[in-house]
């Protein structure tokens, strides 16, 4: 660890500087004083605004599902059993797993191409795993869950939308600068 | 006098972020090797080159001019469930023609407003020339900004609620 302040080497995990006593504890935490960074540390997913998911069940066909796709311009709808989420079928599912097949909408069931067991969130939680999520595993929708609730999804749009909104927040006062 | 620039960081951090998107150019993101095709190739030829290279969007190109885009949602839209649809139609009858552009010498913020404001997931890139150089996707932009936050968004756990009861390589 070396001493921002008068720059001499200490051991690793000081507590201070030995030379000058600077404390080295608060530099390790994050500042989550203000902008996006302030934002990333304290909102929930509630902020994004999850929007109510369209829902289909496992038995029902593939065309059915894109109908509704079509029909409630959404790029995917969850898969429910009982109140229970079973998988998600988007776009991207049905151009890689049904793409080219022809008239086979029909006779494919929505459980032989959506993808099973997708990550759920809950609404509480810290938006930072949504962020997570899309970011390393390339989701663009996330379910989310509660028990007193029909089941909501987030979209990578709406993820746009809030970062964007939060540049936008800042830039004015500090453009005034 | 170091202590003083140490707490003013914080309020540095605010101002960066937008002006790091003012000032990073399209052309200084990491893009996936975009998928391009010939307005001439069939739809099935189309659709097997994305399900290959794992791409939701193709740009299509007569010669070197971008001409339209092929995405998911045109996929979903206009082939899906016709009966009419045949595999051997040519994708210039399918695509989206005449997308929004941008130049790779824009800068993020112009595409993040540019996505925002016209619900795009996918931009094409073209020159001066209107030649195509690459296709912004929407999650480049959404990495780019957590790279800004590797601490806040990068180090957690990959659930919530994950607890480790001691510390890892302890």
């Amino acid at each position: 660890m070396i001493c921002p302040a008068c720059g001499s080497v200490n051991l690793p995990g000081a507590d201070r500087c030995e030379d000058c006593l600077l404390p080295f504890s608060k530099l390790d935490i994050p500042l989550a004083t203000e902008g996006l960074q302030k934002r990333l540390m304290e909102d929930t997913i509630a902020d994004l605004k999850p929007q109510p998911a369209v829902t289909v069940a496992p038995e029902a066909s593939v065309e059915e599902a894109v109908q509704l796709l079509k029909d409630k311009s959404v790029g995917c709808v969850l898969v429910v059993e009982e109140e229970i989420v079973v998988g998600i079928l988007s776009e991207r599912d049905v151009l890689y797993k049904l793409g080219g097949m022809e008239g086979s909408a029909s006779s494919v069931k929505v459980f032989e191409v959506m993808t099973p067991h997708p990550v759920t969130m809950e609404a509480e939680e810290s938006i930072r795993f949504v962020l997570h999520q899309m970011s390393v595993e390339g989701f663009r929708h996330i379910p989310v869950v509660s028990f007193d609730h029909p089941p909501r999804i987030v979209s990578v749009r709406a993820v746009l939308n809030y970062l964007h909104q939060s540049i936008e927040d800042a830039s004015p006062e500090r453009a005034s600068r | 006098m170091f202590l003083t620039v140490i707490d003013e960081n914080a309020g540095f951090e605010a101002v960066s972020v937008e002006l790091t998107l003012r000032q990073t150019k399209i052309r200084h993101l990491q893009l996936k090797d975009m998928v391009c095709v010939d307005p001439e190739t069939s739809l099935g030829e189309t659709i097997a080159t994305m399900q290959r290279r794992r791409n939701g969007c193709a740009l299509v190109a007569a010669g070197s001019n971008l001409v339209g885009i092929f995405t998911e949602r045109d996929l979903i839209r206009k082939v899906v469930g016709r009966d009419q649809a045949g595999l051997e139609r040519p994708i210039r009858d399918l695509m989206t023609p005449e997308p929004a552009v941008l130049s790779p010498d824009d800068s993020l913020l112009d595409a993040v407003r540019l996505m925002n404001r016209g619900g795009y997931r996918h931009i094409p890139l073209v020159d001066s020339a209107n030649r195509v150089c690459d296709c912004l996707s929407v999650i480049n932009i959404v990495d780019y900004l957590l790279e800004c936050y590797p601490q806040e968004v990068f180090s957690l756990p990959p659930t919530p609620g994950q607890n480790f009861s001691e510390p890892d390589g302890a």
